[in-house]
């Protein structure tokens, strides 16, 4: 790479450092586990400890056309509970849910919203998502 | 779901030595449109819970025969790139979109274009469309191309990018490398260096910038901070989201 970067870019997130539960709403029914802080990061999709993150460790494809990297909305997600546990949402994840149908102001990108476990989150995958969202095979 | 749809990786070529180019060739009827500075993404059969979702930018405009151009870099231990670098012609594929905002603004400016290593695949497309519109090259507009690697092997499509810039006089083309000595076509230095020489006297202009979020975030920093521009006027496109603190 070219170019000195005296910049720092990152994103402040503080970890989960006991279990707590969440609940993915879709499929008109309730998917509820625990979030063990010890398998985080469960895969490789969105920041560690994400709500992507945890769908994909729970067989839970959440769209992410992008890879999961900020840069698009189709992880859009809305945290009906919990959202004073989760990170602050940056300018760039704000830019980004701009582009997002049914934008609220509990929305979030699944790939940039990390709880920190303080207490159970829970979470709607907007109307206009559910046909993306699917349950994979489980081992 | 966003509709998946398949493909055959009909061609590829290395352009440098961490740089590969593929050309797909989608399976459906009718060709894909798209604008340039749209991505698709790749569903890669690896990692252990496939498909891995890898985005690409296309390096081409939308054509007439719907082969979609891709470039990508080759990461050391990268699961999904490692697939790609290794992957046959006539291999079958997976994609979604295409998608993406990063295209060209409706603007009467001129415009700024930075990029860093293969954060030059979204501006090639968007160059070679503007070089077979005659209106833009009648509308007296410049394009100022800020490209920059670590070494000059690392420039892929310079020579094209240079041709371009002697037949049209509309790009104003300033290739630069961070190490080794500068050939007759490239600076030493780095895209920073650049803009802060040149970037002032070009003004008025609607800046982008693409590459990693390392490089990009710092340049939309310095068109925010030494040039006045509003944070959301730097239309911005980034090939990896932010680390975790």
């Amino acid at each position: 790479m070219a170019g000195t970067n005296p910049y720092i870019s990152a994103t402040l997130v503080e970890k989960p450092t006991q279990p707590y539960q969440i609940t993915i709403l879709f499929e008109d029914e309730p998917h509820t586990f625990t979030v063990d802080p010890n398998e985080i990061p469960y895969d490789r999709s969105g920041l560690p400890g994400s709500i992507l993150d945890i769908c994909e460790g729970h067989h839970i494809a959440l769209e992410h056309t992008c890879g999961g990297v900020l840069a698009c909305s189709t992880c859009h997600v809305i945290v009906r509970e919990g959202l004073e546990s989760c990170n602050e949402a940056t300018d760039d994840e704000l830019d980004q849910l701009e582009e997002a149908p049914g934008n609220t102001a509990r929305s979030r990108l699944g790939c940039q919203c990390v709880p920190n476990g303080s207490r159970s989150v829970v979470i709607e995958v907007p109307l206009w998502n559910r046909n993306a969202v699917k349950e994979t095979p489980h081992d | 779901m966003t509709d998946v749809q398949t493909a055959v990786l009909e061609a590829a070529r290395v352009l440098a030595p961490d740089v590969r180019e593929i050309t797909l060739r989608p399976d459906a009827p009718a060709p894909l449109t798209y604008q340039p500075g749209q991505w698709i993404s790749l569903r890669l059969p690896v990692g252990e819970k496939p498909p891995l979702i890898r985005a690409y930018s296309m390096a081409t405009p939308a054509s007439q025969d719907g082969r979609l151009t891709l470039c990508f870099d080759r990461i050391e231990g990268g699961i999904g790139s490692e697939y790609l670098w290794t992957a046959e012609p006539g291999l079958a594929m997976e994609f979604s979109g295409p998608v993406g905002n990063f295209t060209l603004p409706e603007t009467d400016s001129d415009l700024v274009f930075v990029a860093q290593h293969t954060g030059i695949v979204p501006f090639r497309a968007m160059l070679h469309l503007l070089a077979t519109d005659p209106a833009f090259g009648r509308s007296g507009r410049r394009v100022h191309l800020v490209y920059g690697t670590k070494r000059q092997e690392d420039l892929v499509y310079h020579e094209e990018l240079a041709a371009m810039s002697r037949r049209v006089s509309w790009l104003d083309y300033h290739p630069v490398v961070l190490e080794g000595a500068p050939l007759d076509t490239a600076a030493t230095g780095s895209e920073s260096d650049v803009l802060a020489a040149h970037a002032a006297t070009w003004i008025p202009f609607v800046p982008m910038v693409c590459g990693v979020r390392e490089f990009t975030l710092p340049t939309r920093s310095f068109f925010m901070e030494q040039l006045g521009f509003e944070r959301r006027a730097v239309k911005v496109e980034n090939y990896n989201g932010p680390a975790a603190r």
